[in-house]
């Protein structure tokens, strides 16, 4: 029976792409707590990954004294990851396309088409202190091995 | 991330240890593929064997060295990149850019 009670996990990094080892070590044992396969762990991670490295670069612009807050929550059927910057939010529509053949050199611009595709549920929003807020979440049903615990 | 060039024949091999984040990892690969390019290299191949996840800005510094590769009218490849990264390449359609192999003798020979 799927356990509906569930703690938050929360992380709070300083603005420095070096701690996006521990966001990645923190969201991999936690999906192998639910038995995820290694695919879809990856790639879970790898989204995760994305969002907090835009918040540490982007939206805090790697200020020293700037935090990324990386917030886990397990929910029966999915797990939903909020990732919260402290800068002053951008508009995330012009990203929101789907790369074209002359986007596959640009060094840039993919990050948030990585999010999309390896997430089922993506949003963006404005916190009333001015950051923004990245919320991923992926259902569980598609990523369990079989005969695993679905969480 | 570490990056330490060796010479395979005409081939320079970057063994690269830990993961491409962006930042300072953006000079020290430049500059890794610039030397080669210095030095009269036509043929690099990065080694991924130490590398177990990449970001997209990541990605991007690859591009960066496989753009200038072609500009200086060489080529760069990868090897033992894992399967997550694998996933990453597929995902961005970037598998259709770089030539990838998982045994560097196979990607040594691909050169010639």
């Amino acid at each position: 029976m799927a356990d509906t009670h569930r703690d938050a996990i929360e992380l709070r990094l300083p603005s420095e792409l070096r701690y996006l080892s521990i966001v990645d070590a923190v969201t991999q044992a936690i999906v192998r707590d639910l038995d995820w396969d290694a695919d879809a762990a990856g790639n879970f991670s790898t989204a995760v990954i994305e969002a907090a490295a835009n918040a540490i670069e982007h939206g805090n612009g790697l200020a020293a004294g700037k935090s990324v807050a990386v917030r886990f929550r397990v929910h029966p059927g999915s797990v939903e990851v909020d990732i919260d910057d402290e800068g002053s939010g951008f508009d995330p529509r012009p990203y929101e396309r789907e790369l074209t053949t002359e986007d596959l050199l640009r060094p840039r611009g993919r990050g948030i088409f990585i999010m999309r595709s390896f997430m089922d549920r993506m949003e963006f929003q404005r916190l009333p202190s001015g950051g923004m807020r990245v919320r991923l979440a992926k259902n569980v049903a598609s990523v369990t091995k079989p005969g695993g615990n679905a969480g | 991330m570490k990056i330490q060039p060796r010479q395979v024949g005409d081939v320079v091999v970057l063994d690269v240890d830990g993961e491409i984040l962006g930042g300072p990892d953006t000079e020290a690969f430049d500059g890794a593929v610039q030397s080669a390019l210095a030095n009269g290299g036509r043929k690099v191949l990065v080694n991924l064997g130490g590398v177990h996840w990449i970001n997209s800005t990541g990605l991007g510094i690859l591009i960066a060295g496989f753009t200038a590769m072609q500009r200086g009218g060489g080529s760069l490849k990868l090897v033992n990149v894992s399967e997550r990264i694998a996933g990453l390449l597929a995902i961005t359609r970037l598998s259709t850019i770089f030539q990838s192999f998982q045994h560097e003798d196979e990607a040594l020979r691909s050169f010639d």
